[in-house]
């Protein structure tokens, strides 16, 4: 397995928002997580890149634990991370926001301007408005940079907080299409959190769903979770 | 950084060069150069400017660790003072009076100082890095106080003028010429070099990394920057550059005292400089260190309580124009270019 959680557990000021989480994500797979606001997706990534104090269990990646591990070895280790809130720095152009995620990790064996070729590759759109400041881009264009940054150190996984959120049905489209891309073009694995199943359904190849910090189905069958009425009564918290 | 950052680099240094600020700032360069030369000027406005100069290195070094980097230190007397008894000392016990090799002795030992203090303090932010960089900046102050066998203690330590290239411009011109012929183009010329070292690792990823770990350590961290380390890194450069400044003190003033050089008012003195001119602003730190230096000066010649001036001139910035000397500027320029637009349109 690339992605391995074991009994994962944690809290923020003394409210449990993760217990005894078991995850994983192979090689070249896409998983996704889904659940409602609040149910712990956020938690679980943040937990990965170590942005969040875990209280039990283990993490390990490609072989290693990295439970101990700080965030910024655990992304030189081949970890991507695109936050739900897109972290960008907006008086920055989306070139250079995407290019500081090399900033400090850069081992000299390929260059940023390879580095960005790869992730045009995935969004060729992006080309129009690489040198535009971020804060002056569509919701959409400032998520393909989200994403862009969190691909560009060429990583192993990227995880992406839904990366949905608030983006038009075409723009929608054309990221769920860029995640075949990044997997098969970059042989990067994917764990993606979504609130709304419809959003990942189609592309995933196992589902997890998380309520209350609990981990309360896996399915390697996501169009069926759609089926199952209990379930996404949980999963829209009705 | 990319091709085209680059020639956006090299676009913003031609349009700061062409520009009225540009132009200014040239001719400043001049007045600066030509100064000891200038009809009516005295040892006195040399050695005030050169002064002025010195400190605007500390404050530009300064604002490496405040304004990119969002560190508020009371413990930068320790670089400064460090390289100046670095300076001191090894003149004093390895019998060497040449500057090019006391420079990097002093720039180094603060640099070696920074990298350890740094190394402790950088996990901390806020309250806590300003505390324990005075506690570990005043332990040094205490050392070099109680080992005086060694140090001198509050005696301090004399420099004498040191040779340059091996030769001994004090000997040759006297006092006068040694200062407004030689000592006063090293600082300027020490200025220049911090000046352009800083901006290109101000505008370069380092600094623009720099600010993203100001703005949102959190941010950084998602990214995958490594927080401690470039804090660290800032650390030391800031260290090394105030170091720098502190060597040019010591050759200015001759002498050094834990009083003059590694109290804790001199930390606060370098951050009250800085907040005067601006943090916010590349240049402000070298506004608020000339402002600074020509206030005290002129407050010290009118009244024996001049610290209640400069306690009142600090009170005022941060109440009304928290942004300092640059601050006001940007202020200037914006209502000028207003009337300019309102000009034009009529």
């Amino acid at each position: 397995m690339l992605l391995e959680l074991a009994g994962l557990s944690a809290s923020i000021e003394g409210v449990t928002v993760l217990r005894d989480i078991d995850l994983s994500v192979a090689e070249s797979e896409i998983v996704g997580i889904v659940g409602r606001n609040g149910a712990g997706k956020t938690s679980t990534f943040r937990s990965v890149m170590g942005l969040q104090t875990i209280q039990g269990g283990s993490i390990s990646f490609d072989g290693e634990d990295i439970t101990e591990r700080e965030t910024h070895e655990r992304k030189r280790l081949g970890i991507g991370f695109a936050p739900e809130d897109r972290r960008l720095i907006s008086n920055l152009t989306a070139r250079e926001n995407i290019e500081m995620a090399l900033w400090g990790t850069d081992d000299g064996t390929t260059s940023v301007d390879d580095r960005l070729a790869v992730v045009l590759e995935v969004f060729p759109d992006m080309d129009a408005f690489l040198d535009q400041p971020a804060g002056k881009l569509s919701g959409g264009q400032q998520q393909m940079v989200t994403v862009s940054r969190a691909l560009v150190a060429d990583p192993n996984l990227v995880m992406l907080d839904e990366p949905f959120e608030g983006l038009a049905p075409s723009i929608k489209r054309d990221l769920s299409e860029s995640m075949s891309t990044v997997r098969e073009d970059l042989g990067t694995s994917v764990l993606i959190a979504e609130s709304q199943i419809s959003q990942i359904s189609d592309f995933v190849d196992r589902l997890y769903v998380i309520e209350r910090g609990n981990i309360i189905a896996e399915t390697d069958d996501p169009a069926t979770v759609s089926d199952d009425e209990e379930l996404m009564e949980v999963i829209s918290g009705g | 950084m990319s091709q085209d950052t680059r020639t956006g680099l090299v676009s913003e240094i031609k349009g700061s060069v062409t520009s009225s600020w540009g132009i200014g700032a040239a001719l400043l360069a001049i007045g600066a150069f030509a100064l000891p030369y200038l009809p009516g000027t005295s040892q006195f406005e040399v050695f005030l400017v050169a002064q002025i100069l010195t400190f605007a290195i500390a404050g530009l070094a300064y604002n490496v660790l405040l304004g990119y980097t969002g560190l508020l230190s009371f413990g930068h007397a320790a670089f400064f003072g460090g390289s100046a008894y670095a300076i001191g000392l090894f003149a004093q016990y390895a019998g060497v009076s040449e500057l090019l090799v006391l420079l990097p002795v002093g720039v180094l030992a603060a640099g070696t100082v920074a990298a350890i203090v740094g190394y402790v303090s950088v996990r901390h932010t806020k309250v806590y890095y300003a505390l324990l960089m005075l506690a570990l900046a005043q332990l040094l102050y205490v050392l070099t106080v109680k080992l005086y066998t060694v140090t001198g203690g509050t005696d301090g330590v004399p420099i004498t003028a040191p040779t340059i290239a091996g030769v001994d411009y004090l000997a040759m011109w006297g006092y006068g010429g040694y200062l407004q012929g030689v000592l006063y183009y090293v600082i300027l010329l020490a200025f220049v070099v911090t000046a352009v070292l800083l901006w290109t690792f101000m505008h370069s990823p380092f600094g623009l990394t720099l600010k993203t770990i100001r703005d949102s350590p959190e941010r950084a961290r998602a990214i995958g920057i490594p927080v401690y380390q470039y804090r660290w890194y800032a650390s030391i450069v800031s260290g090394a550059f105030t170091g720098l400044a502190g060597a040019m003190y010591a050759f200015l003033n001759g002498h050094v005292t834990p009083g003059t050089v590694l109290h804790w008012s001199r930390s606060g003195e370098l951050a009250f400089m800085t907040v005067l001119g601006g943090t916010g602003s590349f240049l402000g730190p070298v506004a608020g260190a000339g402002a600074f230096i020509l206030i005290r000066s002129q407050a010290q010649q009118l009244t024996e309580y001049w610290h209640f001036v400069m306690g009142l001139v600090l009170f005022l910035v941060i109440v009304f124009e928290p942004e300092g000397i640059a601050g006001i500027v940007s202020r200037i320029r914006r209502r000028v270019r207003r009337w300019r637009k309102d000009r034009g349109d009529r």
